[in-house]
């Protein structure tokens, strides 16, 4: 389950460059992923969905997982092609040709500053709707700003981590996580009333296309895996293995927006702000000690926020120290140089209404460039015919073990 | 020195994590156990009341403590604090609580929303509003309607219990239990009160007597005002067994030398719409003989089917005269028909006004009894 070599440098660090390759496991690379999609957002979720999507937002969820999933497919055989390479180091070699080498660079440069730009919104966005979520329902009187230093203290923290390292922490967080999915079958049994979900098939081709755009929103965040692939141990299982973190990050989706829909219907769902909260709300647990499971959610919902956030400002902080050529020792301070952007980030809105705004707007925008990009890079490499060459193959290797210091 | 900066992150997350602004001591607290929300004298006013029981003054059983705090009966009748204000709004009549409550408010254990018939009468949505965007507020509590003041029904001394909010509590949660009583809490009511144009909520009717309170049946409301009853425990069967899937009451089934009682322990329905907006109703129940003063013998398998169609008859008679009154007289869809409407038949909804076209929507029912066993006697 845990790598068999973490990346330890083999003498000190002070001036050489670290290989993460081969730092982190199949197993770890699917709960990163899963994580990664898993965040706060999920606190709004269904409700978004019940408000774009309406009444059939209850089974499009599960077709935008699917289509998400295909999609990864794709991705994680772009990142195959590219063994033991980070998306800031093949998408270069996607572009480049033998006489414009300068041309890959500068449009590899364009699309690692959208990514980034795009992580650095969700980062921001992620801490403000857990800090609102928080306020509103549990701390009215703390100030949102110490909320969001707080996570983004602790999340900056974690961040600068070496691979290893985030990768355990992912796993070990990872059980605890699925408590809530767990205790979700408990409140649509006690609470759940079949009629909610119809009627079925009520929208026009606009309506689902929405519907199916607003449930891949949920989505957000398998991005990661241009990085992380980069870092895997076992590359020739990985879109096994990424195919199956979609298919876990669907399933728990998919089963919140329906447990939702089941328990409030899409009427009641789209006017209540904090959905997530106030469905475990709805029953009073008579065989668990804990008599407010809501409290008991939101507890847990604080680890599902740290683990997203941690995980986004991790794959941004390594994305720019790779473009940068960062050394290992100095990944700290440009992880603590991000905070200010993600703090000003957060504070940005003046009230929710404009926060959820902006965050809807952003997110489409991001969604799409994510879906856009990767379907012209995989094309273009098929077409152009590009992949790691054997000779960096052979060194690499299918099993990515070198996680040595070159 | 190397460690320096990390000792100084920690140092600045320790003073956040302990959320100093929120930190309330249990003491420094006032438990609000129960709202009532009553009309003013004054045209567009309410009266909020709250009941916040004085936790040393609460004996657990003991002698001593207990109510029997104003024997001229104008303070309140037990180990707690009534305090009440009036205002246009719900948060002005709070404002006027606040200031002369002696600690902040805590809303987290209130059990009860208590309201009067009269308030219930000219609406309760801007009181739900105000309470749904109240975190703290559970969605497990009960709104019940009370006859006369809820102010006053918060203050009957009720023997059992020192607290009256305890005595309701465990009486709407006992009835709920058993399928005896509406299974509507404030969530429930929440969503109820969402249904695009079938806005037909439904709260249990409670009547303060001397000494506790009498269960009297369900107050119906058209969107959120209250526009009748249904009462007493023989009306109400088709309203838990259709609408909230409960079992409903006992039945007792006249013979010609005596009675049987007949007593559900489960309940489902099925329910039918078609295209032309009819809809069909079945419900099957099933359930045991707890009682017989006749000579049927209750071992023949004849006898069984036959009290078991006498049974089925007595339900099928009941409905016919809820659903008769529901759409004759109060013109509101007790059983909240219009949601499987809408679920099942959205073409036929989505061109009516549900609301209004209810009381001209064809409904039958059929009852299936099953009597699973008689008892330990073998007759």
């Amino acid at each position: 389950m845990t790598p068999n070599n973490s990346s330890q440098p083999s003498q000190s660090a002070s001036s050489k460059k670290v290989d993460h390759r081969g730092s982190l496991s199949s197993y770890q690379i699917y709960v990163l992923v899963v994580l990664s999609i898993i965040g706060a957002p999920l606190l709004n979720f269904p409700r978004f969905v019940a408000t774009e999507a309406g009444a059939d937002g209850v089974w499009l969820s599960v077709i935008s997982g699917l289509l998400v999933t295909g999609f990864v497919f794709m991705v994680s055989k772009l990142c195959q092609r590219f063994t033991g390479q980070t998306f800031v180091q093949f998408i270069p070699e996607i572009f480049e040709t033998k006489r414009m080498k300068w041309f890959g660079k500068g449009i590899a440069s364009l699309i690692i500053i959208g990514f980034a730009l795009y992580w650095m919104n969700q980062i921001s966005f992620q801490v403000r709707l857990f800090s609102e979520a928080t306020n509103t329902t549990l701390l009215p009187k703390t100030p949102i700003e110490v909320t969001i230093i707080t996570l983004l203290l602790a999340s900056t923290l974690a961040s600068y981590s070496r691979p290893a390292v985030i990768g355990m922490l992912n796993e070990l967080l990872f059980p605890i996580i699925l408590i809530p999915f767990a205790l979700q079958l408990y409140v649509v049994f006690k609470k759940g009333d079949w009629v909610h979900i119809f009627p079925l098939f009520q929208s026009d081709w606009k309506g689902l296309c929405k519907g199916i755009l607003s449930n891949g929103l949920g989505f957000s965040g398998f991005e990661v895996l241009f990085l992380i692939m980069g870092y895997s141990q076992k590359v020739d299982h990985s879109s096994k293995v990424n195919t199956r973190a979609m298919l876990t990050a669907a399933i728990l989706l998919s089963s919140t927006v329906i447990a939702q829909y089941f328990v409030f219907g899409v009427n009641a769902l789209s006017k209540n702000l904090w959905s997530a909260l106030d469905f475990y709300k709805e029953v009073r647990p008579e065989l668990l000690v804990i008599e407010r499971i809501e409290a008991f959610v939101l507890g847990i919902w604080v680890v599902i926020a740290f683990i997203a956030i941690t995980n986004l400002q991790f794959v941004l902080v390594r994305t720019i120290c790779e473009a940068f050529h960062v050394k290992e020792e100095q990944t700290k301070y440009v992880a603590w140089s991000l905070f200010p952007f993600f703090y000003g980030g957060a504070m940005v809105s003046e009230n929710i209404s404009d926060f959820f705004a902006k965050f809807q707007e952003h997110s489409y925008v991001g969604f799409i460039f994510s879906i856009v990009i990767p379907i012209l890079l995989f094309l273009l490499a098929i077409i152009r015919r590009k992949r790691s060459s054997p000779k960096k193959k052979d060194q690499k290797g299918g099993e990515n073990h070198h996680a040595t210091s070159t | 020195m190397r460690h320096l900066p990390k000792v100084l992150i920690f140092m600045l997350i320790f003073p956040l994590l302990s959320g100093c602004w929120d930190r309330r001591e249990i003491e420094d607290r006032s438990f609000v156990s129960a709202i009532a929300i009553d009309s003013a004298e004054e045209e567009g006013q309410a009266e909020i009341s709250v009941q916040i029981p004085i936790p040393n003054k609460v004996t657990g059983g003991g002698s001593g403590g207990g109510g029997g705090d104003s024997a001229d009966g104008k303070g309140p009748s037990g180990p707690f604090e009534l305090l009440s204000g009036v205002g246009k709004t719900y948060t002005e009549a709070m404002h006027q609580i606040i200031s002369s409550a002696n600690d902040p408010l805590f809303f987290g254990n209130m059990q009860v929303i208590m309201i009067s018939e009269e308030q219930a009468k000219k609406g309760i949505e801007p009181f739900m509003d105000a309470l749904k965007r109240t975190s703290e507020v559970r969605r497990q509590l009960y709104p019940v309607v009370v006859k006369g003041k809820a102010k006053e029904a918060l203050n009957i001394k009720v023997p059992s219990e020192e607290i009256p909010t305890n005595y309701i509590r465990g009486m709407l949660r006992s009835g709920t239990k058993n399928g005896i009583f509406t299974d509507v809490t404030f969530g429930q009511l929440l969503i109820d009160m969402e249904i695009p144009n079938c806005q037909f909520p439904v709260m249990n009717y409670l009547e303060p007597i001397e000494g506790g309170y009498k269960w009297d049946g369900v107050a119906v409301f058209n969107r959120d005002k209250m526009v009748g009853m249904i009462h007493g425990r023989e009306d109400i069967a088709g309203v838990l067994q259709v609408r909230t899937n409960q079992r409903g009451h006992v039945v007792i089934a006249p013979r010609s030398d005596g009675a049987i009682a007949f007593h559900p322990y489960r309940s489902g329905r099925k329910i039918k719409v078609k295209p032309d907006g009819s809809i069909e109703i079945h419900i099957e129940v099933t359930g045991f003989i707890q009682e017989k003063t006749s000579k049927d013998d209750l071992s023949k398998v004849e006898v069984i089917q036959d009290v078991s169609n006498q049974v089925a008859t007595i339900y099928q008679d009941r409905m016919k005269r809820l659903i008769t009154r529901s759409q004759k007289e109060l013109q509101a869809d007790v059983l909240n028909l219009g949601k499987y409407v809408r679920a099942y038949q959205p073409k036929f909804y989505n061109s009516i006004n549900w609301q209004e076209e209810y009381p001209n929507i064809r409904i039958t029912t059929k009852y299936h009894v099953t009597i699973h066993r008689y008892g330990i006697s073998s007759d």
